[in-house]
């Protein structure tokens, strides 16, 4: 069978093609008759159990006697091809963060899509995932997705829309001034080919782009150091030294999951690793980055720059007109002696929020140290037309506001909302005569515009789209638009050509062109890459870096420092409610975010956690929001997250009518769900600005899933450092003392564990989505959290140590530990939670009776209970399409809890049988496993040579509560710190 | 002020208490139907209370338990809680029928059966919340062993197993128990009643009883039988409630003392609560002739020594906890003492040890109104320590990030007051319908007067 002959693949084995899968194909069809087939049985003992078995059913069906319900079985008359039900098939697509693309290989089960995995061959995933991508499921089913084309807040049709978008175009002056489009980053090519062909029906036409985790900065800084926009490229494995300035590498930037790849690769311990990269890091509230770092420091903004000036000029770059404070020079003076100590490259990497000096003085640093072309690389920027993203709104603004804009449309964002808020964006697209957007959800700016087309979901859409790095892949539809959605290829392609294309034909007919022949189509769409696209690197000639005029410091008057959301991004996600429950790392809230604040500065203030305070700008705008207490917060700065807060008025959703006039009653998801920060976030002030702050005396419940984060000399997490690693033993005197055969499973050679590497967690979450996912977890709202009843599987624990002031953030994911003397086991009257011969704690839904006890008994506290019908099938109707048909859907009163996928080992045992040979290490993956960027979580086999079983071999690996004579299946390797001694 | 004067066995009965005036006494409580308008009030108080459980219990069923405030860590709340506290209370009556008539202690004859009744009740209540707490009530029968098509039993090392079978041989024990000692008085009852229905009513449960020798040298064996079976349950049903918690893991769950202490608490909060319901009786039938203040005496005794045992459980507990080296016993002793569940701890001591100590003064436990009002406490005291155990020591254990807390819902503290309503419709009811002292048993102590020497 030739591999290229069609798109889909059916399993990880079959896209890797290993000769163990081509023997198998081989021996499918190469069974003589008559001969042992795969069942090992032989026709004549088959017809033998064949007559018994008939012989039986007929006496069960005289004893039983029950009529049966009369059901239809209805044939495929045109049978799909490769459409076997119960088969998953695999597809690879991509999909898109802020424009850039991540792989992913989509699971379909008879063509509706259940699960997303990374995509191993894509340079953004290399296997792993983020949440967005996990949760991306969830968005394609969710029910109160835009399903109508709306006309002012009316359902109308499409065609009544394309005949106003013909008129309206066609009285356009010549030239087309007065067409305005408006995007987000965009990296596709075949968008910016159309573009381009746009241009030359109506070549006055404009386009803008915005996102509102902009990078503007970096590209002017880019500009201040090269003359041009460029895209910086970071090599994390190959740094020894990384000092990060505000930047959230590890999750914030389009190669985020790369890099996360990349930086723990750089920190292989357990496997023997013998250096360590250490990581320096500067924020004012803390990011995962940040809890990763071996020297982490909070400051303010402005310190922040103050100290990049400060090690710059250690480093000997002259910086114009900046004099550093004394704090800062000493810092500089610490970290520039390790840099040039360090034995190979380094890196340093400044964050989006920072002004577009600091980024410059980041390129000339890395001049410096001479890490231009190993540890940083640069290109041409991904995206399609790089601009400064602010500028470009403002001119779409100025534009509106002098009346020259007839016809604008609006891809895919919700710009009414989350544009600078000096902009008035709502109040302007109102005034355009021909608004149009086009998005997944009836957002704000879908009730601002005149005419809202919904949007096609990236999961129902044919696109393409470019890699942090400009690979380009294709994204294909895994399934119909099932509400009827557009894509924005299709939309600006009715704008270029009436009555517009499909939008494969498009995309077709662009790679058709860039000499994508009908085989390379096909692969491209197998593999999810097109080989050989990343763009050129290239070697630029650095400019002096420009004057920095510091601001003295004022630690008195504080600071508003907006930051990206871990669940909701900035608010595109709203509408997701695994998205919004998902508890933040570190903070773990739920549901809604918070104004951040240390300790000390609370204290100062007077404030407590969940104490509501009025927020001034010094343009006098203002914000009300809860404030919640941060440890490791920079002192005087309030931090929020982007995205919180209802996207709409009230009663506003309402107003959607069916065609055949009767209203639709949809829930919007995001309601009450904190505090949305856009109203006090300005174009000229668009990651921090100064506040004045006022207590409302009010109090406001916040609502998060663990509100203790000290382990109280707990030996729970254990962190060791780099330079005593030497001196670590594995405990034989443990292993000796034991009166018991730890692993107890005997019979068939197989002890599943699984080990977690706490140096490796970076607390991303994408275990805990993915499990969401896989597992058929139900979200369960915010007043279910507030109570304490949150579902999820595998959280991931985060505990301070130290001074409060800078704590040292660890986090510690935690699946149910598959205690070898379970003690929720004995505890159980009914015997509905037991070991499997594997040793598995499995737990039977249909035996239990739901008393708990096995909850109370579980010092892990890792089970979870349906308090009430938590998946409530008859009110989520799209969203049944999303679960995993072979995980059984948990109805109310039954006890369940992580099973390490016992779907997955089942299936993967199957397959093994079927080839008669043992399963290979490896060959099982859980959910959490496969997600994880940092490969912290290991899954395998004790009994014979796995990964695993030699990761328990190490001195790092530790048992969690020991003493409770639990005899854990997970266990945990310790958390190494590499700090400068 | 000249003490009363307690000797045995005179002060038992009131001079002049004859046979005739005993049969009289007690038995036109039920016969002449209490005409007094505060029966009928207090049915109506216990109808509307019981309305709550009947409400609760509804919406309950309809929606499941998360109507209430468990969550997790906190799995267990509220109706554990009264299930202890319920069959806690439960105690009393067998211990004071049952084993004070093998030791034979003639002074319990008048207060046995409003205690085995009391039992009854309670222990109905009480059996009610571990149903009412599953997740799946409507396959509670997987609890109990029977013949299953796909041969699953229920999982004998759970002590929740256990309790099935003990508080379902308790209730029945004590059923039994009751209903032999209620025989003859249910004959009584017959003869003396006029209407026919009535008659019949009685008549049916008198089992065609004739008080032949026969008969009595019959109903003494069974009692006697029955008292031995229940004597050993008394100390059985609490230790395996106590194991409920013991067997678990969790600090302030996993100890050794648990089942003498809840042992000794039950017998507390029983001949608490046995005290709270007779004090009112005595006072409202006039029955001070038959429960005399040398009963009020001796029960008062038996409530402050257990009383004295619990408080020497909840020392050593906090002993322990602080002495042994582990150290989540130790933090959760800390938040006992010091720490969030200072509040209840405390008021658990103040209700359970301190205020009990007024019970050294005979004064005290012979006055009428001092033991109703300690009575009150000790209850009370005692469903605070229940809450203790079982809440505080789940909302914090071995790991903080998984520590919560618990707060009940109004369904919480709806279903605790129909609780009560239950109990307090089930009482009036038996005292309405049947003799609440033991007639025969009272008539014993007056042929042993008799025929004294």
């Amino acid at each position: 069978m030739n591999r290229q002959e069609y798109n889909g693949w059916r399993s990880l084995e079959e896209l890797a093609d290993s000769p163990e899968f081509r023997e198998q194909l081989h021996r499918e069809f190469s069974v003589p008759p008559g001969d042992e087939g795969i069942s090992g049985v032989s026709r004549r003992d088959f017809l033998r159990l064949l007559g018994g078995s008939f012989a039986l059913a007929g006496l069960a069906g005289l004893g039983g006697c029950v009529r049966q319900p009369q059901q239809n079985i209805v044939p495929y008359i045109d049978q799909p091809e490769r459409v076997i039900p119960g088969k998953a098939l695999y597809y690879a697509t991509i999909l898109e963060l802020a424009g850039f693309a991540r792989g992913v290989v989509v699971e379909t089960h008879e063509a509706r899509p259940t699960k997303v995995e990374g995509n191993v061959l894509h340079p953004a995933s290399l296997g792993a995932t983020t949440v967005f991508e996990q949760a991306a499921l969830l968005d394609l089913y969710n029910p109160v997705r835009s399903s109508a084309v709306l006309k002012e807040g009316e359902a109308d049709t499409w065609p009544t829309f394309l005949g106003e978008l013909q008129a309206a175009l066609a009285k356009l002056p010549a030239g087309g001034a007065g067409l305005h489009i408006l995007t987000g980053n965009v990296t596709s090519p075949t968008f910016g080919a159309q573009w381009q062909a746009l241009l030359t029906r109506y070549p006055a036409a404009q386009w803008h782009q915005y996102e509102p985790l902009h990078h503007d900065a970096e590209f002017e800084g880019s500009n201040q150091a090269f003359g041009k926009f460029l895209q910086t490229q970071h090599q994390f494995d190959k740094a020894r030294i990384i000092v990060s300035l505000g930047a959230d590498f590890l999750f914030a930037m389009p190669g985020s999951v790369r890099y996360a790849r990349d930086f723990i690769s750089g920190r292989n311990i357990r496997e023997g690793g013998k250096t360590m990269s250490r990581l320096y890091v500067l924020e004012s509230a803390p990011t995962i980055t940040g809890a990763s770092a071996d020297d982490r420091t909070p400051l303010r903004p402005s310190a922040i720059l103050e100290h990049g000036v400060a090690l710059a000029q250690q480093l000997g770059i002259s910086v114009e007109g900046a004099h550093p404070g004394e704090a800062a020079q000493k810092w500089a003076a610490t970290v520039a002696a390790d840099l040039h100590s360090a034995n190979g490259p380094t890196l340093i990497v400044a964050g989006c929020g920072l002004p577009p000096e600091l980024h410059a003085l980041a390129h000339a640093m890395n001049a410096a140290l001479g890490n231009i072309g190993s540890s940083v690389t640069y290109s041409d920027p991904v995206e399609v037309a790089p601009v400064n993203q602010t500028q470009s709104l403002r001119d779409l603004a100025t534009a509106i506001e002098s009346g020259n804009v007839s016809v604008l449309l609006m891809l895919g964002g919700d710009w009414a909302h989350t544009a600078p808020a000096d902009f008035e964006m709502d109040a302007l697209i109102r005034r355009v005569p021909l608004s149009v957007h086009l998005g997944m959800y009836r957002n704000r700016t879908a009730y601002a515009a005149r005419w809202h087309i919904p949007q096609a979901h990236p999961l129902e859409a044919w696109s393409d789209a470019r890699a942090y790095d400009g690979t380009v892949s294709l994204a294909q539809p895994l399934i119909e638009p099932l509400f009827g959605g557009r894509t924005p290829h299709e939309l600006i392609d009715c704008v270029a050509q009436f009555p517009g294309r499909h939008a494969h034909e498009i995309l077709r007919a662009y790679w058709q062109q860039a000499g994508l022949d009908e085989e390379a189509w096909r692969r491209a769409l197998h593999d999810g890459v097109i080989p050989n696209t990343a763009a050129a690197m290239q070697t630029p000639t650095l400019h002096p870096p420009p004057p920095v005029t510091l601001q003295p410091d004022a630690p008195e008057s504080p600071e508003l420092v907006f930051m990206h959301d871990y669940g909701i991004w900035d608010g595109r996600f709203s509408e997701n409610s695994w998205l919004q429950e998902l508890p933040r790392p570190i903070n773990r809230l739920s549901w809604e975010n918070a104004l951040l604040v240390s300790p000390a500065t609370a204290a100062k203030s007077k404030l407590a956690t969940g104490d509501v305070v009025e927020i001034k700008t010094h343009d006098g705008r203002t914000l009300r929001g809860a404030v919640m207490i941060q440890p490791g917060m920079a002192e005087a700065v309030y931090a929020v997250t982007l995205g919180g807060g209802s996207r709409l008025e009230p009663g506003l959703w309402f107003k959607e009518i069916t065609p055949a006039g009767a209203p639709i009653q949809r829930d919007q998801i995001a309601q009450n769900v904190g505090i949305d920060a856009y109203p006090v976030r300005t174009s000229a002030e668009p990651w921090f600005c100064k506040i004045s702050l006022q207590r409302t005396g009010e109090r406001h419940e916040l609502a998060h899933t663990q509100q203790h984060h000290l382990v109280n000399s707990r030996d729970l997490v254990r962190i060791e450092n780099f330079s005593d690693l030497s001196k670590l033993r594995v405990n034989e005197e443990v292993a000796s003392h034991d009166l018991y055969n730890l692993t107890r499973t005997e019979t068939d050679g197989i002890a599943w564990g699984m080990a977690i590497d706490l140096t490796r967690c970076i607390g991303c979450n994408a275990c805990v989505l993915a499990c969401q996912s896989e597992n058929n977890i139900p979200p369960v709202g915010r007043s279910e959290v507030l109570k304490g009843r949150e579902m999820h599987w595998i959280r991931i624990d985060s505990y301070y140590f130290g001074a409060p002031e800078k704590p040292l953030i660890a986090f510690q994911p935690m699946p149910c530990m598959h205690c070898e003397t379970a003690p929720c086991e004995i505890v159980c009257p009914v015997a509905a939670t037991l070991h499997d011969h594997e040793g598995l704690n499995v737990q039977v839904y249909n035996r239990c009776i739901g008393t708990r006890y096995c909850s109370n008994n579980c010092p892990y506290k890792v089970r979870r209970f349906n308090f009430f019908n938590y998946p409530k099938p008859e009110k989520k109707e799209p969203l049944l399409l999303a679960q995993n048909p072979n995980v059984t859907v948990r109805t109310r009163g039954v006890m369940e809890k992580c099973t390490y996928c016992v779907q997955r080992i089942t299936a993967t045992r199957i397959r093994a049988e079927l080839d008669k040979r043992p399963i290979k290490d490896g060959e099982v993956v859980p959910a959490c496993a496969q997600a994880c960027p940092t490969e912290a979580i290991v899954f395998g086999n004790l009994k014979i040579k796995s990964r695993v079983a030699a990761l328990k071999q190490t001195p790092l690996n530790y048992p969690l509560l020991e003493e409770a004579n639990t005899h854990p299946r997970t266990t945990y390797l310790m958390r190494i710190t590499n700090p400068k001694t | 002020m000249e003490e009363p004067p307690l000797g045995y066995p005179t002060r038992l009965l009131e001079p002049g208490v004859t046979y005739a005036k005993a049969t009289e006494d007690i038995a036109s409580i039920p016969l002449r139907r209490i005409r007094s308008g505060w029966w009928w009030l207090a049915f109506a108080t216990a109808l509307f209370l019981l309305s709550f459980l009947m409400i609760a219990v509804s919406w309950l069923f309809i929606r499941g338990v998360g109507v209430w405030g468990i969550n997790i860590p906190v799995a267990w709340g509220f109706a554990i809680v009264n299930f202890v506290w319920w069959i806690g209370i439960g105690h009393a009556g067998t211990l004071i029928s049952a084993i004070l008539l093998l030791l034979a202690q003639p002074w319990r004859n008048s207060i046995n059966r409003l205690s085995e009744a009391m039992t009854i009740f309670a222990v109905l209540c009480a059996a009610m919340f571990p149903l009412l707490h599953l997740g799946r009530p409507w396959v509670f029968y997987f609890l109990l062993p029977y013949p299953d098509t796909m041969g699953l039993w229920p999982q004998f090392r759970s002590p929740l197993v256990w309790d099935a079978f003990a508080v379902g041989t308790y209730f029945t024990v004590s059923l039994l128990y009751w209903y032999i000692g209620l025989v003859p008085d249910f004959a009584t009852l017959r003869d003396r009643e006029t209407s026919p229905g009535m008659q019949r009513f009685y008549g049916i449960f008198a089992l065609g009883w004739r008080g032949s020798a026969v008969h009595w040298e019959r109903h003494q064996t069974a009692y006697r039988l029955l008292a031995g079976l229940a004597t050993p349950l008394v100390l059985s049903v609490h230790s395996v409630v106590s194991l409920d918690f013991a067997v678990g893991l969790l600090p302030g769950w996993h100890s050794t003392i648990f089942p003498p202490y809840f042992v000794a608490g039950a017998i507390f909060s029983g001949f608490a609560m046995v005290l709270t319901l007779m004090l009112p009786l005595r006072s409202i039938f006039k029955l001070h002739d038959l429960i005399t203040p040398h009963h009020l005496n001796n029960m008062a005794c038996v409530m402050f020594v257990s009383g004295l045992m619990v408080g020497y459980g909840y020392f050593m507990e906090t002993l322990m906890g602080l002495t042994s080296a582990d150290p989540f016993e130790y933090a959760n002793t800390i938040a006992r003492l010091w720490g969030s569940w200072a509040p209840i701890f405390w008021a658990v001591i103040l209700c359970n040890v301190l205020i009990p100590q007024v019970l050294w003064s005979r004064r005290v436990r012979t006055n009428e109104w001092m033991l109703f009002w300690v009575s009150i406490v000790i209850n009370l005291g005692m469903w605070l320590e229940r809450v203790m155990i079982v809440v505080c020591s789940l909302a914090k254990d071995f790991i903080p990030s998984s520590w919560g807390s618990y707060w009940p819902t109004a369904w919480d503290w709806a279903t605790l007051i129909g609780s009560g309503g239950l109990f307090l419709t089930l009482f009036l009811l038996f005292i309405r319908l049947a003799p609440a002292i033991a007639i025969s048993d009272v008539k014993e102590l007056i042929a042993e007067k008799h025929h004294a020497p």
